[in-house]
């Protein structure tokens, strides 16, 4: 193969796919970058059996065929190397050559045989989302996704397509964050859940635009394809937890609070707080709401702001990230909070949105 | 800390258990008797009564071997309900006299005196207070021992036992250490004791005239210690229970009948074993992160595995849970098993986030199974899948 590119074109592009390689695998051939010529085009690839990513970019093609080359080598000498056009070629002993202008790399490839293509995604069970919506839905539920590798299940996020809406849930087991959408083109029902990882790639790319992102669901796999690049990840195996168990169906409580006040106020406190397990304690007193945290080490917190309340007052202790996390990506004026007791869950919404629940769970007052 | 004008009681009881057994059943008193924990073949002697001790029985002794040694002697299974509520009404006592009070064993505790001894006339007239106070109460006898620190304290109840009080003073430990053989120090076990003895260290003495170069080159970093000891330096805190700091980890282990592969029986005690620390947990307020299992095969090779949990949990199910999985998985191993244990580590402080999952009802259930076991007793209210079996009731001793 050999094939001329703009060093620019050829440095994104196997940038963007490389991020699909997870580190150092024991397997060599999974820690390279497959290029394959097209008309008028590379084919770039990058799969470590998990996730894939594969994107093209523009070249003019003298010899057709493909190479397998070091992802994280040929990234560092394409980042460094002078904006022209950069010509790139493969002997028979894969031996991979990078010329541009005045210098000359041959870098050790593997036989592109080697290299697992990645698994075919059948398109019967499919939807189309803008970009923009994508990112939002992706946005106000991946922080409630667990970091604990003990409980796989956990650690993804819940898609539910229906009829023309996703609904996509993400919990670990102290908060509960679930949005909805309305989805075009949708085609089969499915449920499954995408890995964290699979989703922080895919967000990466997302901008604030009305172009479309393509999704398509199979038993293990799920494809995303935006902005020209392919996204293919394997699924998490097993069964969510019954999450509409535990979105509570009343409240007795209801707090109408101004976001950006009350986010920059936990925030504050929680320096406080970050000490004591970020609890952080929130008191009603008519209609203010008053925020204390206490740590034996560091001092004390407080904060009042005006809320509006339906109900009696009330006292109930939160973890300040759970806080934080929610009133930074809810996106709207104001948030409801839905309450009973100091034992019970919390529920927040967005005012005037009904698509977006965020459930948690408070910490013990002492 | 300045060490030199402290006072310190160690309170050993008599024979705690026998003396017990006796002062409850009239037909022991002044007969051998043997308090066993089971009278199986396995079994220990927890406790043997003076009389029985002349024979040469003693605590931790196997059962097999005592009977042998005092075949008159008087089997008696113990109760450790009652030793624990009799242990409970002694330390009672003792804090009337200070709240540096440092409860070393169920029958064993060091009082920090210091200060407070004069109150009642000096070391000497409380620690007879003391004595006279328990025996009107409890019918039981006690030996105290006092000294300038706990090391020392020990040792001065060791020489007058039973029924005794002796003091050991700053000054009369030169004297005192001389003679004194390196293996009545408390802390100088067997091995110690024998390569001390190489070094041509014999008396307590002798060592704390030891070169603690040499002393560090043996011993490493016990090698100060071991110096401070022959001097009779200690300075050794008397910690009270809230001052003592948390836990790392919590553990219960059990001996089986015999040595056994039943996955039953093994799930069974396992079980059981989860609910004790569980409790233990829930009575100090702490929640397990990581839990983990104790084996012990035929051949006495010891094994543990353990595994962070995602939740911290005082939940007893939720520790057998995981503790089964790794049972599971350890059992792929042939070899019998001998002793099975549950621990409970990586230990926080109650500040506790509640779970969207958990189930409130279970945490009200612990809460009021353990107000009624407080009541009437450990395991009096067990989970069904405890029914119907041996009661398994342990006590921890030092001999």
């Amino acid at each position: 193969m050999r094939a001329t590119c703009a060093r620019k074109d050829l440095y994104h592009g196997i940038q963007t796919v490389s991020r699909a390689i997870a580190g150092r695998s024991a397997w060599p051939i999974l820690n390279n970058v497959l290029i394959r010529s097209e008309e008028g085009q590379l084919r770039l690839t990058a799969f470590d059996l998990e996730l894939g990513m594969e994107c093209t970019v523009p070249a003019s093609v003298s010899t057709p065929g493909s190479l397998t080359v070091p992802a994280r080598l040929i990234v560092d000498v394409l980042a460094t190397l002078p904006e022209a056009e950069v010509e790139i070629s493969v002997d028979e002993q894969n031996q991979v050559n990078v010329r541009c202008e005045k210098s000359d790399y041959t870098i050790l490839g593997l036989p592109p045989e080697e290299f697992r293509p990645l698994p075919e995604i059948p398109g019967d069970r499919s939807f189309e989302i803008t970009e923009a919506a994508l990112r939002d839905v992706i946005k106000q539920t991946i922080f409630a996704v667990s970091p604990d590798e003990t409980r796989a299940i956990l650690t993804g996020t819940l898609f539910i397509l229906g009829e023309d809406a996703i609904k996509v849930v993400s919990t670990d087991t102290h908060r509960l964050a679930v949005r909805e959408s309305p989805v075009a083109k949708a085609s089969g029902e499915a449920s499954c859940i995408v890995p964290k990882r699979a989703l922080d790639e895919l967000s990466r790319l997302l901008e604030d635009s009305d172009s479309g992102v393509t999704v398509f669901i199979a038993d293990s796999q799920i494809k995303f394809i935006a902005k020209g690049v392919t996204i293919v990840s394997r699924l998490i195996d097993g069964q969510f937890p019954n999450y509409e168990r535990v979105i509570p169906g009343e409240f007795q409580k209801k707090l109408t609070i101004p976001a950006e006040e009350f986010l920059a106020k936990v925030r504050r406190a929680s320096i406080v707080a970050r000490e004591n397990a970020n609890r952080i304690v929130l008191r009603t007193e008519g209609d203010r709401l008053v925020m204390t945290a206490e740590s034996g080490d560091v001092g004390k917190a407080y904060e009042e702001l005006e809320i509006v309340k339906d109900g009696e007052d009330i006292e109930i202790a939160f973890n300040a990230k759970y806080l934080t996390e929610f009133l930074s990506v809810v996106g709207t004026e104001g948030v409801f909070m839905e309450l009973t007791g100091s034992l019970n869950p919390g529920a927040m919404k967005p005012v005037g949105k009904d698509n977006y629940l965020y459930v948690l769970m408070p910490m013990q007052i002492m | 800390m300045d060490t030199t004008d402290r006072t310190i009681f160690l309170l050993d009881m008599d024979a705690f258990f026998a003396s017990i057994e006796q002062r409850e059943d009239p037909n022991l008193m002044g007969k051998p008797v043997i308090v066993v924990g089971s009278a199986s073949q396995r079994s220990v002697v927890c406790a043997a009564s003076y009389e029985a001790r002349g024979f040469g029985v003693h605590s931790a002794m196997p059962y097999v071997q005592a009977a042998r040694l005092c075949p008159q002697a008087k089997v008696v299974a113990a109760h450790p309900g009652l030793y624990r509520s009799v242990s409970r009404n002694i330390f009672s006592i003792c804090e009337n006299f200070t709240d540096m009070l440092e409860i070393s064993s169920i029958d064993e505790c060091y009082m920090d005196m210091t200060g407070t001894a004069e109150r009642f006339g000096g070391a000497v007239r409380a620690a007879v207070m003391i004595k006279e106070r328990i025996r009107s109460a409890e019918r039981l006898s006690c030996t105290i021992g006092i000294g300038p620190g706990k090391l020392v304290a020990k040792l001065a109840a060791g020489i007058k036992k039973p029924d005794g009080l002796y003091q050991i003073k700053r000054q009369d430990i030169p004297k005192l250490f001389s003679t004194l053989p390196i293996s009545k120090l408390h802390g100088i076990g067997a091995k110690t004791a024998a390569k001390l003895k190489s070094m041509g260290i014999t008396t307590a003495g002798s060592l704390g005239r030891a070169d603690r170069r040499v002393l560090a080159r043996v011993f490493g970093t016990m090698g100060d210690a071991l110096a401070d000891m022959g001097a009779g330096r200690d300075d050794s805190p008397v910690i009270p229970y809230y001052m003592r700091p948390r836990p790392k980890s919590l553990s219960h282990e059990h001996t089986l009948e015999k040595d056994t592969r039943d996955p039953g029986l093994l799930r069974h005690t396992l079980r059981y074993l989860s609910e004790q620390v569980a409790y233990r947990l829930r009575n100090q307020g702490l929640y397990a992160k990581n839990v983990g299992i104790t084996l012990r095969f035929r051949d006495l090779e010891r094994i543990t595995r353990s595994r962070t949990i995602g939740n911290a949990t005082d939940d007893g199910l939720a520790i057998y849970k995981t503790a089964q999985e790794l049972l599971e998985i350890a059992m792929k191993d042939p070899r019998p098993i001998r002793l099975i244990g549950v621990s409970a580590g990586s230990l926080e402080e109650g500040i506790m986030q509640y779970g969207l999952f958990d189930n409130p009802k279970r945490k009200t259930l612990s809460e009021v199974v353990d107000g009624l076991n407080s009541r009437f007793g450990s395991m009096s209210v067990k989970p069904a899948s405890l029914l119907n079996t041996e009661e398994n009731d342990h006590i921890t001793f030092k001999g």
